[in-house]
């Protein structure tokens, strides 16, 4: 662990220096990411005021569904970077340079870049949240509830990516997989009770954006069951180890490309 | 006239060599709109007006976005920074075309690809969520909507050229000044939400910029919410916008044109 934990620092501080090469990109994406974030709640504050109450939920509890929402997609976007580059790895046959190492694969291509402007936009989106949940009562087991379900979501985040690199491999043609991901994504940007069946309980659970972006803020508010609370978690350990087997499999069915 | 039709003509054929990546394209498209639309459907589900709109209006805005958006928003000439700093752009420059007009060609055909396909779209969309619909009776309030549609097409055209060609002085930077004109099309366009959900004060002051023209000013003349008068402002705002960017394009592209160093060629 010491070791992995070794090799993606230094695969982070490499990713940094070389990000730090285009320093105008990065101020110009730094500059992007804050107008989207500052437009985005604008609006959301003003509509969720508009209409006083939003599917029963308050303008800060609904305020809270997005914020977590930004929040847990940057962190998962800041670590997760690398598996963008994976398919162009794939074609080129440049994976199989990752394959002869004594370390994961997956270290390197899921873990091995930083986003170093979603690190840099991170205060912002962490002030957000703490900004609405002054306006909120919760208690410390809520609190303790909302970062283990943020936790898991991230696991589950986790998983996808890991299932898209895996269906790569299989078929490299399948190149907006992850693309595609990240639109649905945005479908939890609001709580995913405004969607109707069967689409809410798809949301939910075959792709579990309700349980990564919604259940968090839910045990924050008391509205999730235990039993609720449980799944979620047990969703976040099987996703990790479906997502593994699908890997192996993957790994198992490579055969080099180009290299 | 003749090699611009044939621009047109191949970037339509090209469309279809990449079919399943159009498809997901417009899939991905498609995505963005539901959640519009069902975010709307909720704060509506006990009907009444909600920031002067009822709930078929906001829905019939939703859907006129999802048609609308890939019309005047889709540009193939997003990559024209790319062109610039990768050298390619001179090899253009060597041929008896003009450089904007050939990705116009481009940016049409790719409207026309698009507004194909989601019309497509709306007929599905609707079959499954059968939504209220508004249908504008008035034909001159047509007529005035196609109009500011072209102007939108225009105006998106050359500001979207004007983010491009920074890429001149920030040759690394194909795609930055973009991804910002993108946020500020999606947001204060009125992709994600109708404008007038902003208090009075930043409502007036955003009717003075040009995003607003993009969308929003086309799809609210469409229901009918905008005022005679407001309407001559728009036409009038708007069109100072369509030639005052043209201009800054025009004076940014001669001064790249002096710094393009043609890398790599």
């Amino acid at each position: 662990m010491k070791r992995y934990f070794k090799v993606w620092r230094l695969l982070v501080t490499d990713s940094i220096q070389s990000l730090i090469a285009t320093r105008w990109a990065i101020l110009i994406f730094v500059l992007g990411k804050l107008l989207r974030l500052g437009l985005f709640f604008s609006f959301a504050y003003f509509l969720f005021t508009g209409t006083k109450s939003f599917l029963g939920y308050d303008n800060w509890t609904a305020l809270l569904f997005v914020s977590t929402f930004y929040l847990i997609s940057s962190i998962g976007q800041m670590f997760f970077r690398e598996i963008y580059r994976f398919r162009s790895k794939i074609v080129k046959g440049e994976f199989d340079f990752d394959l002869i190492r004594p370390i994961h694969p997956l270290l390197r291509n899921v873990f091995g870049d930083f986003d170093l402007q979603d690190l840099l936009t991170m205060p912002v989106l962490l002030l957000i949240p703490v900004i609405v949940m002054n306006h909120l009562n919760f208690g410390p087991l809520e609190f303790l509830l909302f970062f283990g379900l943020c936790v898991n979501g991230l696991l589950i985040m986790f998983s996808v990516h890991v299932v898209t690199a895996a269906l790569i491999i299989f078929s490299p043609e399948v190149d907006h997989g992850l693309m595609m991901y990240r639109d649905i994504e945005t479908m939890a940007r609001f709580p995913v009770d405004i969607y109707k069946e069967p689409l809410r309980s798809i949301l939910t659970f075959v792709i579990p954006l309700g349980i990564i972006f919604t259940f968090p803020v839910k045990a924050l508010l008391g509205l999730l069951s235990w039993p609720g609370i449980l799944a979620s978690f047990l969703v976040g350990i099987v996703s990790v180890i479906l997502a593994m087997r699908v890997w192996n499999l993957a790994i198992r069915r490579y055969s080099s490309a180009s290299s | 006239m003749k090699k611009y039709l044939t621009v047109f003509s191949v970037s339509w054929s090209n469309g279809f060599v990449y079919r399943l990546n159009f498809i997901l394209w417009r899939v991905r498209s498609v995505i963005v709109i539901l959640t519009v639309y069902f975010l709307w459907d909720a704060i509506f589900r006990n009907g009444g007006v909600i920031f002067g709109y009822d709930r078929q209006q906001i829905l019939t805005y939703v859907f006129l976005t999802l048609v609308l958006r890939s019309f005047i928003l889709g540009a193939r000439s997003m990559d024209v920074g790319g062109d610039i700093s990768d050298g390619t752009l001179a090899n253009y420059l060597l041929k008896p075309i003009n450089y904007h007009f050939f990705w116009l060609s481009r940016d049409l055909a790719d409207k026309l690809l698009n507004i194909a396909f989601s019309i497509f779209e709306i007929f599905f969309l609707y079959f499954i969520l059968q939504p209220p619909i508004y249908f504008q009776g008035n034909v001159l309030l047509l007529l005035v909507t196609v109009l500011t549609i072209l102007i939108a097409v225009f105006l998106n055209f050359f500001m979207g050229f004007i983010a491009s060609t920074t890429t001149f002085w920030t040759p690394g930077n194909t795609w930055g000044f973009w991804f910002i004109y993108l946020i500020i099309q999606e947001l204060l366009g009125g992709v994600m939400f109708p404008l007038d959900i902003l208090p009075k004060a930043a409502y007036n002051l955003l009717m003075l910029l040009p995003f607003p023209y993009l969308l929003y000013f086309p799809i609210n003349l469409y229901l009918g919410k905008i005022p005679p008068i407001e309407i001559f402002r728009g036409l009038a705002v708007s069109g100072f916008w369509v030639l005052a960017s043209y201009y800054v394009l025009v004076k940014f592209w001669q001064l790249g044109l002096k710094t393009f160093q043609a890398e790599g060629h």
